[in-house]
């Protein structure tokens, strides 16, 4: 009986590796800046700290599932940064209504747009996305004139940044009903595992007659659009619109990072929707003890670099030392 | 085919921007189109190899950001020695493609993601070095060697890059390694079969693209004589644009050096003619992402009929 306890424990540690590790660099990040600086560990920051983080989490939920699927979508980043604008626009018309119609619309669109690239144009995806990036950016800063917009409708703050559900700050509540319906979505629906088939290998996906098509319209669908809720929740933290180029900056990056620490790979057919959760808070932590030690945006960027060749570098070596890697 | 279009699109360019503005055509604007046009072709040949060898390097303009700002600093350093500073220069650029390769070909990450780490490496390095701000380069014999020196009507720049051009080309067309990097972009796994040590031909990719874009940091230097940590952010766009414009197969092993010309020269004039209509970056920045997608989408199609 204790053997297969034993056993259980240790089947259950080899398949969550990941995210033990993950865990693990969490509680010891955590200790570190909490000793080094007396600023981490308070209420308040701990608090902000979590509902900053809300916005990377919700993109980096929707990068996971893209590159389970075999693509990457660079146009996250822009797809937040328009979102904003379109918020401060048709927010002068007062109707919260129209302005989320409006952006999830436009979120669909770009979805549509990105797929119509990679898969009808055979651009690879990377690159159709990072064109769409440039893209957006340009336009949101042609149609705001390069000036930020200021947001001054009280109803979208309360829904999407100052209000409270259950007494969670609400952008919080979001970002775990999304990482609950996301969890379920991918771990619990044949979708999920459609996803993971067509990521693995295209062509045996189809042959075993998956529409192969279609699930990629649908990944790249969900991903734009769960970046456009994630560009409502900063645009309601922030109260701007804008396209400013320290805006959002790179969340796109930031977002593949949070991936594939998570266990994603760029090839497709791995990830781990729980696995990007935990590394979303790594990073946040990391993010936030780094800001208070002084270090500067930039090299606050050489150590993310650096991280994600680490990652990428350690899960290699994993791979081979095990021959075969266990599917997360 | 593919340069004969270029070429009419070109005409077509220049006879509409000349029609517009009468300025567009004047000896000076197209000296400093020339100009201009030198620091993208210089990086656009390294791109060039690296994409032929079927692979991608995001990291062209943090690695010229980067060389412009240790060029400044040797400067600074050594008073003004510039054959010292340029060497020192390329041999960190050589460096900086370097690690993309190792990173590529020994540590095994796809190119996508390793030039994507690097550059926001290569570029948090050259603010954390330089601590913001600029430095200031002031050395004439410098500045009219490589920027805003004319040998008759033509940049010396110019003239430099284009012997650059010439000679990669023959080292595409008529030498060993120009081939196995259109074998091993053609296909890896058919060129390693074949006995090509494939990895060492994108390494050395990487590596050529890497110097070329110190190269081009030098060239900017010697033009707005400042080392400037900014510099080169997004020209990732330009490089793929040219490249692509040019003819060069997005995944590797087709495509010439006269053809990525033919794409910088497009693409140029196109800035100039466009920011002399008073177009603003954000802008042209716009034109050039959704011309970039019609530009694949277009050799899409014809390839495919």
């Amino acid at each position: 009986m204790k053997n297969i306890i034993i056993i259980n424990l240790m089947v259950i540690f080899k398949k969550r590796i990941r995210e033990i590790t993950l865990l693990v660099s969490f509680v010891l990040l955590a200790i570190v800046f909490t000793f080094v600086t007396p600023y981490f560990a308070v209420v308040n920051n701990v608090k902000n700290l979590i509902t900053q983080t809300m916005v990377l989490l919700v993109v980096s939920l929707g990068q996971t599932i893209m590159l389970a699927s075999g693509e990457v979508d660079m146009s996250v980043e822009g797809v937040v940064v328009i979102t904003s604008v379109i918020c401060a626009f048709t927010l002068i018309y007062n109707s919260l209504l129209l302005t989320i119609a409006v952006a999830l619309l436009f979120g669909v669109f770009i979805g549509i747009m990105n797929y119509l690239l990679s898969i009808k144009v055979r651009i690879p995806s990377f690159l159709g996305s990072l064109a769409l990036l440039v893209a957006l950016r340009a336009l949101s800063n042609i149609i705001t004139g390069a000036k930020p917009i200021t947001i001054k409708n009280q109803n979208f703050f309360v829904s999407f940044s100052t209000g409270h559900v259950f007494r969670i700050p609400i952008p919080i509540f979001y970002g775990f009903l999304l990482f609950i319906i996301l969890y379920i979505l991918v771990n619990n629906t044949t979708f999920g595992c459609y996803v993971f088939a067509v990521g693995g290998s295209e062509e045996a996906a189809r042959k075993s007659g998956i529409k192969t098509k279609i699930i990629k319209l649908k990944v790249f669908v969900l991903t734009s659009v769960i970046a456009t809720f994630a560009g409502i929740l900063l645009a309601a933290r922030v109260a701007i619109g804008t396209g400013s180029y320290s805006f959002a900056l790179n969340m796109g990056f930031d977002s593949i990072l949070a991936a594939v620490m998570g266990g994603c790979v760029l090839g497709g057919g791995k990830g781990s929707i729980l696995g990007t959760f935990f590394s979303v808070i790594v990073l946040a932590v990391l993010n936030n003890g780094l800001t208070h030690l002084h270090f500067t945006y930039q090299e606050e960027s050489i150590v993310k670099s650096l991280l994600l060749i680490i990652v990428v570098f350690a899960g290699n070596v994993l791979e081979k030392s095990k021959g075969r890697k266990i599917k997360v | 085919m593919r340069q004969g279009a270029l070429l009419v699109i070109l005409a077509v360019i220049i006879i509409v921007f000349s029609i517009i503005n009468p300025n567009f055509l004047t000896s000076n604007n197209l000296i400093n189109v020339t100009r201009q046009m030198s620091v993208l072709l210089t990086i656009g040949i390294g791109f060039a190899f690296v994409m032929l060898s079927g692979e991608i390097d995001l990291s062209v303009g943090s690695i010229l950001g980067l060389s412009t700002v240790i060029f400044a600093l040797a400067m600074r350093e050594t008073g003004n020695n510039s054959i010292v500073c340029i060497i020192i220069t390329l041999i960190v650029g050589c460096f900086a493609g370097l690690l993309n390769g190792i990173l590529v070909t020994k540590v095994g990450i796809h190119s996508f993601l390793a030039t994507m780490a690097t550059l926001g490496l290569y570029r948090g390095i050259t603010y954390t070095i330089i601590q913001g701000g600029k430095i200031p380069v002031f050395h004439p014999p410098f500045s009219k060697a490589l920027g805003v020196g004319l040998l008759g009507i033509i940049p010396l720049p110019f003239i430099y890059v284009m012997a650059i051009l010439t000679i990669m080309h023959l080292v595409l067309k008529k030498s060993l390694f120009g081939n196995q990097v259109y074998i091993v972009g053609g296909s890896e796994r058919v060129a390693r079969y074949s006995g090509i040590k494939t990895k060492q031909t994108k390494l050395v990719s990487f590596l050529i693209s890497g110097t070329l874009c110190a190269f081009a940091g030098i060239l900017i230097v010697a033009t707005v004589e400042m080392g400037i940590p900014s510099l080169g952010e997004g020209k990732e766009i330009d490089a793929v644009f040219v490249v692509v414009l040019g003819g060069c197969r997005l995944t590797g092993g087709w495509g010439t050096l006269p053809g990525v010309f033919l794409g910088v020269v497009v693409i140029s004039v196109l800035i100039n003619g466009l920011t002399m209509l008073g177009a603003n970056y954000h802008m042209i920045l716009f034109v050039k992402a959704c011309l970039l997608l019609f530009v694949i989408w277009l050799d899409t199609k014809i390839r495919n009929k």
